[in-house]
């Protein structure tokens, strides 16, 4: 697999996850249904990945999601993120790194999105620190590597590389895994396999770029 | 469950009987379907097709394992199946290029057997435990630099926040990882370091709370495979010994059976990531079930990619002095080199009945984990050979410890709090404050040394059987002085003779010695 296609595909899982966890909306569901149709079709070479069992049951209820009425999303969302009522897993970053005190985390956020360029896109309706809008973050990373591999400018991918790192490794990392384990308490709802999905593919992904990025840092020693 | 077979294994070497093999699993497990193919050897994932999709574990039986195993693991991954949980037995090697056909025939039947109970045990794996590793060609070209090259995925332990007792203060894993992959956050939780493990598993059997898992070589599974190769009494194949190896030890074992080095086919290996995860605990048990002996057919000094070996002889060392000191034979317990084919086929050739009968175990049950474990395995072993009853060694590698307090405990019960078994507890009744020990839980960490203020705790690696035996005793106890306004608990007297002695003449001494914290408040 060429690096240039691995970051797009990465670009497409983070906005899929990205979608997938912002409040439900039937037109961007039939869309996010027609899209895993398509993925379905062409997983065969994904399953090489240790997060394709997760990803295929999200892709599958993906699929399935399209036949669901947007009532039932809605309930089921607004019972696990919107009202939380015992607190169990609201989707922001700043409730599991520094409960109460959101602010901070909101600012190191910002700063961080700032520093790639980017602004929190008014559709997403989301704080900074929300889980779409952090995996959104990270599918346009991915997005600036696949433009960086795609011109073969290793270098500059390698500075992706290292940002991604950076920003899945000091931050989503430390909050999401414990952020899908609730959700994952919901049973086998659409919600739980979504961040189910999503944490194996987080996970993944850290320890994958660490792997490429120390393969550059040693080709550039040597 | 599905158990897929070589048909070439008929054939291969002395051959193999296999319709007496699928026979005999058939029969000890109804729910296993056994199916025969030729050849898929040298490239298994072909054969895992749809026709695999529905179960949810897989045993397969092959000549030799040559194929490429990341695309097994892919081909499984497609079907449902967690590679981790994969059972890939090399029925050629071990068996139908070792013994005679009669012989073979009965030890595939035990590997197959073992290889069925860890799959049943197997627990599954969470996408921490998967690191994946990059395989380069070596060559830097710029072709290279921009593909990603083929990944396979080795397994790596992952953390149980639930139950692991890091924010107590214990440090037992993070000690014995050779790579130092493991250690505290700032939060106080044990995390590993994905990217410096190199996933030995020597922490795994060590966590006094097995809050360790650690997929495709748990204990639960080595002791269900362990369990499996000893109470099997339907095969006729005896005596038996467990030989423990590593993926090095494969490749050893095949230049035996390709130069017709002959050792008896009772020999069952047990593979695992290195031998560093062999407790002493590990090569008791298996002698408490009835193995006439067990072997560690381990790497050179030099070798040994994560520097286990001195470990591992000190280790054996333990087990054969502890043997000795039972009135048993030492040489139950043997290392030997991959290296050294003479020596090895030497080695492996004496296999005799074991010196006394096997204890009965009607439930097949090898406990290797949990914090009695090793207590249990040592009194077991005692009573099978009539051990003196003050039998004791004391060893650098005891994984057994006697803790002593010296004069001068103030009954604080800060080694009690650092304790990562619970073997040092403190405990408060209407009258007195007593630190009693259970030798049986003790695994002689030392974390207590440096927690206790007084300097007065002392720990001694040893195997006591007597303390052993003797359950749980008091160390220390004192009376607890009670607040003379409330009545509340103050402290240990000892505890306030020490203030007082530091305080001296101090005119805080008279209501620290008498009141509460609280009633203090209130009178100040």
């Amino acid at each position: 697999m060429r690096l240039v296609d691995l970051a797009r595909f990465r670009q497409a899982g983070y906005r899929l996850f990205s979608a997938a966890l912002l409040y439900p909306d039937e037109e961007r569901f039939k869309t996010l249904g027609a899209v895993a149709q398509e993925l379905e079709g062409r997983s065969r070479r994904l399953a090489e990945f240790a997060f394709f069992p997760q990803w295929s049951r999200f892709v599958r209820a993906l699929v399935t999601c399209r036949d669901v009425r947007a009532a039932d999303l809605e309930k089921s969302y607004v019972r696990l993120f919107v009202v939380s009522p015992d607190g169990r897993c609201p989707p922001y970053a700043s409730h599991y790194l520094a409960p109460g005190a959101p602010a901070q985390v909101m600012a190191e956020v910002e700063a961080e999105y700032a520093r790639a360029g980017f602004s929190v896109p008014p559709s997403l309706g989301e704080p900074p620190d929300h889980v779409a809008v952090e995996l959104e973050f990270m599918s346009l990373l991915c997005a600036e590597e696949a433009e960086a591999w795609n011109r073969r400018r290793l270098g500059a991918a390698v500075l992706r590389l290292d940002r991604e790192t950076s920003f899945l490794g000091h931050h989503l990392s430390r909050w999401f895994p414990e952020f899908s384990g609730q959700v994952a308490l919901d049973g086998g709802g659409f919600y739980a396999l979504a961040a189910d999905a999503a944490r194996a593919f987080v996970i993944h992904d850290l320890d994958l770029i660490s792997a490429l990025l120390g393969r550059y840092r040693e080709v550039a020693n040597t | 469950m599905i158990v897929l077979l070589c048909q070439e294994l008929e054939t291969l070497g002395h051959g193999l009987d296999l319709g007496a093999v699928a026979r005999w699993i058939e029969e000890r497990a109804p729910g296993v379907e056994v199916r025969r193919a030729r050849g898929p050897c040298r490239s298994p994932e072909r054969w895992l097709d749809g026709a695999f999709s529905g179960t949810d574990r897989l045993v397969l039986g092959l000549c030799a394992t040559t194929g490429q195993r990341h695309e097994l693991d892919a081909r499984a991954r497609k079907l449902g199946l967690d590679p981790f949980g994969l059972e890939v037995l090399n029925l050629g090697t071990s068996c139908a290029l070792a013994h005679p056909r009669p012989q073979a025939t009965e030890k595939a039947k035990l590997l197959l057997g073992a290889g069925l109970a860890r799959a049943e045990a197997y627990a599954g794996s969470r996408p921490e435990n998967a690191k994946p590793l990059l395989s380069w060609d070596g060559q830097v070209s710029r072709r290279s630099l921009l593909t990603l090259p083929p990944i396979r995925y080795e397994a790596v332990p992952s953390i149980q926040e639930e139950t692991c007792s890091a924010r107590a203060g214990c440090r037992i894993c993070a000690k014995a990882c050779p790579p130092r992959a493991l250690g505290p956050s700032d939060e106080g939780l044990m995390v590993l370091n994905k990217a410096q493990c190199t996933g030995c598993g020597a922490c795994v059997p060590l966590c006094p709370q097995a809050a360790i898992n650690f997929p495709g070589a748990s204990p639960s599974q080595v002791e269900a495979q362990i369990a499996a190769l000893l109470n099997s009494p339907s095969v006729a194949l005896h005596p038996r010994g467990i030989l423990f190896h590593c993926g090095k030890g494969v490749p050893a074992l095949e230049a035996l059976a390709r130069k017709g080095l002959s050792y008896p086919a009772g020999w069952l290996p047990v593979e695992l990531p290195c031998l560093g995860m062999v407790t002493p605990t590990w090569i008791l048990e298996p002698l408490n079930l009835g193995a006439a002996a067990v072997g560690l057919l381990a790497c050179p000094p030099t070798e040994c990619r994560f520097g286990q070996r001195q470990i591992l002889e000190g280790r054996a060392d333990y087990c054969r002095e502890l043997l000795r000191t039972m009135g048993g034979s030492p040489d139950a317990v043997r290392i030997l080199d991959i290296t050294d084919e003479a020596g090895l086929a030497r080695d492996l050739s004496s296999l005799r009945a074991p010196e006394v009968s096997a204890a009965p175990n009607p439930a097949g049950d090898v406990p290797l984990s949990g914090v009695r474990a090793t207590a249990q395995a040592v009194l077991a072993l005692a009573e099978r050979y009539e051990a003196p009853p003050d039998g004791s060694v004391a060893h650098p590698h005891s994984p057994l410890g006697v803790v002593e307090i010296r004069p001068g405990c103030t009954g604080c019960g800060a080694c009690a709090f650092a304790c990562p078994t619970r073997a040092l507890t403190l405990d408060r009744d209407e009258e007195a404050v007593s630190l009693s020990f259970d030798a049986g839980l003790c695994v002689g960490c030392g974390e207590c040394i440096p927690a206790c203020p007084e300097a007065v705790v002392r720990v001694e690696k040893v195997t006591d059987l007597q303390a052993l035996s003797r359950g749980r005793r008091t160390l220390f106890r004192d009376s607890e002085v009670r607040c003379e306004r409330c009545g509340a608990p103050v402290a240990p007297r000892a505890m306030l003779d020490r203030i007082s002695a530091i305080l001296g003449e101090d005119r805080a001494v008279p209501a620290i010695v008498k009141y509460c914290l609280t009633c203090r408040g209130t009178l100040v």
